[in-house]
């Protein structure tokens, strides 16, 4: 099981840095298209090309934000504590 | 190789594409809109001032790669904008050759669609007033009867 769950957090840790990336491109792009206001004043903004970039970026998120959520559930279930078994017997 | 010094060039590299794929959909959309603009679009073939916007003539313009459609009494020509629809093509694929009045009035649409609107437009519909049409639609939207009233997120 240790090995799924080295495998699953090189993984992990690869598409946290991925969904931070691409989160911080959404999160800007959708800030700008839900109060154009700000786009108005930055005159080198296009605010049709900002809700482009913003609607294909929007499935690559999802992506990774899938796979980053598999592997984080593996990562969980490889390290469930298990049973304690064979022990040797104390008298406390 | 380091084992860490190996993650973190997997790991900018991927930071990489990330920046890159902003950078392609950015490259992507102006050129896209640059096929749109009638100055350098050559592919479209623009009525002449003689030849009337028939319905008969639009409906012959069915299909995704030669799309016409009526909206508000107005004609457009959509076949460059049909893959660049945030709601995808099929938003206005389906309409191809039709009048897509109520579905475009139902959902919001940005400046930036009434801008590509202009870029577009081929005309009035038989020679009509836009504005006569315009009204005409309105007065039909209040009493919706239409089966192919569409509902969706597509925010443009």
């Amino acid at each position: 099981m240790i090995k799924y769950f080295l495998l699953s957090k090189k993984i992990h840790r690869f598409f946290v840095l991925i969904v931070s990336s691409l989160s911080l491109i959404m999160a800007f792009t959708g800030l700008l298209l839900k109060y154009p206001f700000i786009s108005s004043k930055l005159n080198f903004l296009d605010l049709g090309m900002i809700r482009y970039v913003h609607n294909q970026l929007s499935p690559w998120l999802a992506i990774a934000l899938f796979v980053m959520a598999i592997t984080g559930i593996i990562m969980y279930i490889s390290l469930w504590p298990k049973k304690p078994q064979n022990l040797p017997k104390t008298n406390l | 190789m380091n084992p860490f010094r190996k993650e973190l060039i997997v790991n900018i590299l991927g930071v990489f594409f990330v920046i890159g794929l902003t950078i392609f959909y950015s490259l992507q959309y102006k050129n896209n809109l640059q096929k749109i603009s009638p100055s350098t679009n050559t592919n479209v073939n623009l009525p002449t001032t003689n030849t009337p916007l028939t319905l008969a003539e639009i409906q012959k313009h069915n299909s995704a790669g030669d799309c016409w459609v009526i909206i508000s009494g107005n004609v457009y020509n959509v076949t460059s904008y049909v893959n660049m629809h945030p709601g995808g093509a099929s938003r206005i694929s389906s309409y191809c050759g039709q009048d897509m009045t109520q579905a475009f009035l139902s959902q919001p649409h940005s400046s930036v669609a009434s801008q590509l609107h202009a870029e577009i437009l081929l005309g009035p519909l038989n020679g009509q007033t836009s504005t006569q049409n315009i009204q005409n639609t309105q007065n039909n939207l209040t009493q919706p009867t239409s089966n192919n009233f569409r509902r969706g997120g597509g925010d443009d």
